[in-house]
């Protein structure tokens, strides 16, 4: 899945991903990440209102975890420029 | 023992402290298992290490078993050991008699086991487990905390370097920083990388990955 195609939503994909919250938090802080634990779980949960931008980085964080193991992309972004 | 937080240090202490606080310890020594390696990082006599190399070459052993059983394993004379007759016998062909393996275990982090061992028969008890127990459980927690900090401290390199390309995109494409960032996932996407790799790799040559065309 590539794009802004809409693939997984971020609470399916975090549940897929068999990440505790430790996990990914740090995976999401290591790629610029700005909010706590608290309130990662609850965009990650989709219980909040993610900008475009944080979104993204939470998809990155998980997908992450699947390039780790050989996956490709399966969360969904928003909003993702195309390459120059 | 939480003072001195390399890693290395952090062991050598536990198994000096093993040996003098373990009733009936001459020797002690930590398998680690982590990804189906098996490594011994910390001991206290070569004899040790040699004790554990045959554990490896025989796949058997109170230590092993141990740390793959997340229980205290004793032995109290190698001699006369029928659990594990191959390891037992070059054991005790080395002068170790007694062993007594308890696991450092922490939460859902299994690290190993904490090994010590005695040159007499019926060394250890009760008492010796107990310590050897105590021992075992702050070395655990002591390492799992070792382990976070390391996390954080390559979780923060990464972030930076993150930035750095970020700064690049910004400054060659006249964008904001969310924008950079939405490039170096595209990057990701396009090419199956991290964007760790993604980023590297745009720092070093000043290209952003792109797929062959």
């Amino acid at each position: 899945m590539s794009g802004n195609n809409p693939g997984f939503s971020l609470s399916d994909g975090w549940d897929l991903s068999g990440l505790t919250l430790d996990q990914l938090w740090l995976r999401y802080i290591a790629i610029g990440g700005t909010v706590g634990k608290a309130q990662l779980a609850v965009y990650a949960r989709g219980r909040g209102r993610p900008d475009d931008y944080q979104h993204n980085m939470i998809a990155q964080a998980i997908n992450e975890h699947f390039l780790d193991r050989g996956g490709d992309h399966p969360v969904g972004y928003h909003d993702i420029p195309s390459l120059p | 023992m939480q003072a001195d937080t390399t890693s290395e240090a952090l062991l050598g202490r536990i198994v000096k402290a093993a040996v003098s606080e373990v009733s009936g310890a001459r020797y002690a020594g930590i398998t680690l298992v982590n990804a189906r390696k098996v490594s011994t990082p910390a001991a206290t006599s070569e004899l040790v290490e040699r004790i554990d190399q045959i554990q490896y070459e025989t796949g058997q052993g109170p230590c092993l078993e141990s740390a793959a059983r997340h229980q205290t394993v004793r032995s109290d004379d190698l001699r006369e050991e029928a659990r594990w007759p191959r390891f037992a016998r070059r054991a005790a062909d080395l002068g170790v008699v007694s062993m007594l393996s308890v696991q450092l275990f922490a939460g859902a982090e299994s690290f190993g086991a904490l090994n010590i061992y005695a040159e007499s028969a019926k060394a250890f008890g009760p008492d010796s487990e107990s310590t050897g127990i105590l021992l075992a459980s702050h070395a655990a927690l002591a390492m799992a905390a070792a382990r976070k900090e390391a996390n954080l401290l390559a979780a923060m390199d990464t972030r930076d370097l993150i930035g750095q390309a970020k700064g690049i995109l910004v400054e060659r494409y006249k964008i904001t920083g969310v924008q950079a960032f939405g490039l170096l996932v595209a990057s990701s996407q396009s090419v199956n990388h991290k964007l760790r790799a993604v980023a590297e790799h745009l720092v070093a040559t000043g290209e952003l990955i792109t797929p062959p065309r």
